[in-house]
């Protein structure tokens, strides 16, 4: 079957820049192909004038599926509220102060309604960048019932007991790295993430605080000698994704400081900070809280290797989940609705739930959505920096026609920083930043980069060989309008939603990473696997 | 490596126990440290009830009918029009069946609560009105220095080897363990055969929130001299885990007992580490599934919109199902039982012993096997069919399913090895829940 979209405005970064002159796109059974010879039969053919035709987004960081997200589910049933129609559709949230796509019903909502939310937007793969070994079924489940959407998930390693035990030991890198291997292997994951390296099992053992090279009051190892081992251990066995780290101290003022010895850590191997903007605090300033964007951003300028999500904080309820118990237990106070759960998990995680209110007219919180928009404009090569809200911890995903429009349109941005708390437009750095990103830019963030830094071949460009995941948006000045709702999203070459309509089911992939490693690992594991856990290795394979 | 799905803990059984599950022969012979009276029993009952082939036939009316007409049947009582609410309930096990039922509901425009919420409820209104600190299996077992059991005899009823889950390895010290309530001297004898130091506290398990927030009280409770090394290891723990269970909880309102507990656990962990441990029962697998797929764990109308959106309105007060069954006029009630036996031991008594007659025309019910005896009718004389009784494939046994274990987030899949021999030999053509459900959708009120 062939497909034809005729027309239309191909913003393809790895093809050249934007705009181009209007182009015609093929499909056929396998993804996107070259143009057919004259008189080729076409099956379907769509008209695109005045379209701009681009991938499928792709989201590498967002809350999609695991237990720490049904916990959030099931803490906050009354900010539920029903859905609503387009002919309904409210332009701002119900606090009026984020102008969203379509409002989801909930902070986290349920599969169903994240796959058909995401696709709505024009996105297409989305990332679970948390996933337990001992939950990773129920990750893998949860994404299986998200509709639409092609998944994959990050395994969280660095708090485990086993590794912190090992490290502590000084068994061989080799081992580690076998390790490391078999585990992505057994629980079907794309690349590994670590969350607070060793913070969260300190945290079990009463320990408050842990910095990058703070011993843990068990292992007596450092969160450094865990970033290096795990950082090492990605390397070795050829991921495509560098090591994905939740840096320590989230959240906490002055924090720059671990995040830079975070980065340093790694001894100038690939990494990937993620949700960057609750990692990038001073603590000078009026209230003791202050941007150190700058300071990340420069050194991401300065080192091609790095590669950042921005997390961006937008005003309005969310609910924040995170492995990191131990600074979500320190953030506990600041809970909206005044409830909380967390989790210490099976001798390898846990995970803290905690409801949050962003308000526009508190100092803290519009620092933080300044510090994000530096970090965003700061960063020169968009290559390097991914749009994220890091769902839902920033603001939910439906935000992010609202968070594009911010970048590309300084007046826009500014009508919202002049109603910022009096100290944030004070001190911010942010009127002072004219940059506005190009769609190109905006495509490289949301769909290129993102499957560049996650080895997708396939994904996030229109080139022959590309997967056919294709999204139609009508051509508009107001780009939280364009990116809003599509004209039309493709997946695997077929029409799956237009104007509004859903149009069947589509094929779902999951994205597995598969390392090399030796096998004669499996020995080394049973002999301490039984020390920490209840069920067998054999069961913990997926 | 398989599972045993009679309880919540899913042990993990050896290679030679699954090969005896497979067949239904006895379980002689098998290592000490895998004995399980519960599942010896219910072994034995499953297959008793699974070779009665003449209760996995398709009825309607209590007569035996074809599949075909058992679903024509299934559809004529879902479109009837007097009726005006569908409830949806039952004893639902698995993934595969939650996902089924969820859909089925959504397609009905139907009340969904499956049994077993009463005590999932406890937890789950405590934890969406308090949050919780809580934890897990494996790490209670090597964390915790204390554990506190709160409870009595009927939870190792329940879960039999839940002594052992807990127990610590064999490089770890003896377990320090605290049993609150009213516990037997041999369940004690059974922990103390597994390297915890016990100590028992004779108190009513329902004072113990408001014990526990008052320090003073609690101790002024624990008189005697071994009491006081109770609330000396309670007091000095620096990881201590308390541990109940929901389905087991016999108290006036066990929301607010969990609620209670809860707030004394978080209060605590400003200076030390204290966690809770709540066991889950049979529901659990249906709640993580209702809460990932739609937002709620459970009693709720379910529909799809105009424009295709799953809708869910939630009433965790007001959608019990047997409120519902109760009311006038009486509502189309759609069972699913994908198990032959619940996993609740409690339960499942009453469950053999269950009066349906109050709902028989309006009573579609989905099982494995029809529960009714069939030679001996009830004793009361009042035990009737259900309208149209649809006989499925039993997951865990006769097809792949997944399951969640006690603590709620660990899930595995169980009955490969058991669904490849049945699938070999296949005794009776059975349909999954899922297929059935598809099936009279496809007829029923939309």
């Amino acid at each position: 079957m062939t497909t034809k979209l005729s027309g239309g405005f191909i913003c393809d970064p790895t093809q050249g820049s934007f705009p181009n002159e209007p182009q015609d796109l093929f499909c056929g059974d396998d993804g996107i192909i070259s143009s057919p010879p004259p008189g080729t039969h076409v099956d379907s053919e769509y008209k695109l004038t005045n379209h701009v035709v681009m991938a499928g987004g792709i989201d590498l960081h967002t809350h999609i599926g695991g237990g720490k997200v049904n916990l959030a589910r099931l803490l906050l049933p009354e900010l539920y509220r029903r859905p609503l129609s387009y002919e309904r559709e409210s332009s701002q949230d119900a606090n009026g102060l984020r102008d969203c796509s379509r409002p989801l019903t909930g902070p986290v909502p349920g599969t169903w309604e994240t796959g058909r939310r995401y696709l709505e937007m024009g996105y297409t793969a989305c990332f679970e960048p948390a996933v337990l070994p001992a939950n990773a079924r129920q990750a893998h489940l949860e994404m299986e019932d998200t509709p639409y959407l092609d998944t994959g998930g990050y395994l969280m390693l660095g708090n485990e007991e086993l590794l912190l035990q090992w490290i502590h030991e000084g068994v061989p890198q080799a081992q580690i790295t076998d390790y490391v291997g078999w585990m992505l292997k057994a629980h079907r994951c794309i690349a590994v993430k670590v969350v607070n390296a060793g913070g969260i099992s300190a945290f079990k053992f009463n320990q408050r605080e842990l910095d990058v090279d703070s011993e843990h009051a068990r292992y007596k190892i450092t969160p450094r000698a865990i970033l290096s081992t795990l950082s090492q251990a990605v390397e070795d066995l050829g991921l495509a994704h560098p090591l994905h780290v939740h840096c320590s101290n989230l959240g906490v003022p002055g924090n720059i400081d671990s995040t830079m010895a975070t980065i340093q850590a790694v001894e100038g191997r690939r990494l990937h900070v993620t949700h960057a903007q609750f990692h990038c605090y001073g603590k000078s300033g009026p209230h003791g809280f202050s941007s150190e964007a700058s300071t990340l951003a420069t050194c991401v300028n300065t080192n091609p290797q790095l590669t950042i999500d921005v997390g961006q904080v937008l005003f309005g309820q969310t609910v924040t989940i995170s492995g990191d118990t131990m600074h979500q237990f320190e953030n506990r106070s600041f809970a909206r609705p005044r409830k909380v759960i967390f989790q210490d998990l099976e001798c390898q995680a846990g995970c803290g739930v905690v409801p949050f209110r962003y308000r526009q007219s508190q100092y803290v919180h519009g620092l933080q959505w300044a510090i994000g928009l530096e970090l965003f404009l700061l960063i020169e090569n968009p290559w390097q920096v991914y749009l994220t809200t890091d769902h839902p911890n920033g603001a939910p995903f439906c935000a992010y026609p609202h968070l594009i429009r911010l970048l590309m349109d300084y007046e826009f941005r500014m009508s919202i920083f002049e109603q910022l708390h009096s100290d944030v437009r004070a001190t911010s750095r942010l009127p002072s930043l004219k940059r506005q990103y190009t769609l190109d830019e905006i495509v490289v963030m949301t769909r290129s980069g993102p499957a560049r830094a996650l080895g997708l071949e396939q994904l996030g460009h229109l080139r022959p060989g590309a997967s056919g995941d294709i999204v139609v948006y009508r051509q508009d000045s107001n780009p939280t309008t364009m990116f809003s709702r599509p004209e039309m999203v493709f997946r695997n070459g077929i029409l799956v939603y237009r104007q509004g309509e859903f149009l069947g089911v589509s094929r779902k992939k999951t994205y597995v990473a598969a390392p090399h490693f030796d096998r004669a690992i499996e020995r080394h594991l049973r002999e301490s696997w039984n020390q920490f856990y209840l069920q067998s290795m054999e069961s913990s394979v997926l | 490596m398989s599972h045993c799905h009679f309880c919540t803990l899913l042990c993990e059984l050896p290679s030679n126990l699954v090969e005896s599950s497979l067949v239904g022969s006895s379980t002689h012979g098998i290592p000490e440290q895998w004995e399980c009276e519960l599942r010896e029993v219910r072994l034995a009952q499953q297959d008793r009830m699974l070779q009665r082939t003449d209760a996995r036939l398709p009825r309607v009316d209590g007569e035996i009918v074809s599949i075909a007409q058992a679903l024509k049947a299934a559809k004529e009582v879902l479109r009837l029009k007097e009726q005006p609410v569908t409830l949806i309930t039952g004893d639902i096990h698995s993934v595969e069946t939650s996902r089924a039922v969820i859909d089925f509901a959504a397609k009905m425009g139907a009340i969904l609560d499956p049994c077993g919420s009463d005590a999932a409820f406890a937890q789950i209104l405590a934890m969406q009105r308090h949050g919780g600190m809580i934890s897990t299996f494996s790490e209670v077992r090597f964390r915790s220095d204390c554990i506190l059991l709160i409870g009595d005899d009927s939870v190792l009823r329940s879960m039999p080897r839940l002594p052992s889950v807990l127990a610590p390895g064999s490089d770890m010290p003896n377990k320090r363990l605290v049993l609150m309530g009213n516990w037997s001297q041999s369940s004690i004898q059974m922990f103390q055969s597994l390297r915890y130091d016990v100590q028992v506290v004779h108190m009513d398990y329902r004072n113990f929130p408001r014990a526990i927030r008052d320090w003073s009280q609690l101790s002024s409770e624990l008189q005697t001299q071994t009491e006081s090394l109770a609330s000396r290891w309670i007091v000095s723990a620096e990881y201590l885990a308390l541990v109940w269970s929901p389905t087991n909880l016999m108290t006036l309102a066990n929301d607010l007992w969990v609620e209670q507990v809860q707030e004394w656990i978080a209060d605590q962990n400003s200076s030390r580490r204290v966690v809770g441990l709540p066991l889950g029962g049979s529901y659990q697998t249906f709640q993580q599934v209702a809460t990932w797929i739609t937002g709620f764990p459970g009693r709720m109308r379910l529909s799809y919109s105009e424009w295709g959106d799953l809708q869910a309105d939630y009433r965790p007060h007001r959608f019990r199902a047997q409120a519902i069954q109760d009311a006038k006029p009486t509502p189309i009630v759609v069972r699913v039982d994908d198990l032959t036996l619940t996993q609740d031991h409690q339960r499942s008594q009453e469950y053999q012993n269950q009066d349906i007659h109050e709902v028989e025309n309006h009573f579609i019910w989905i099982a494995p096997v029809l529960p009714v005896d069939l030679d001996q009718p009830h004793p009361s004389g009042r035990g009737k069919f259900p309208k149209v009784f649809l006989p499925c494939r039993q997951p865990f046994h006769e097809c792949m399913s997944q399951i969640f274990r006690a603590d709620s987030v660990f899930s595995v899949g169980v009955g490969s090895a058991i669904a490849e021999e049945k699938n070999r030999e296949p005794v009776l053509e059975l349909m999954n829940v899922s297929e059935i459900l598809e099936c009279i959708a496809a007829g029923g009120r939309a």
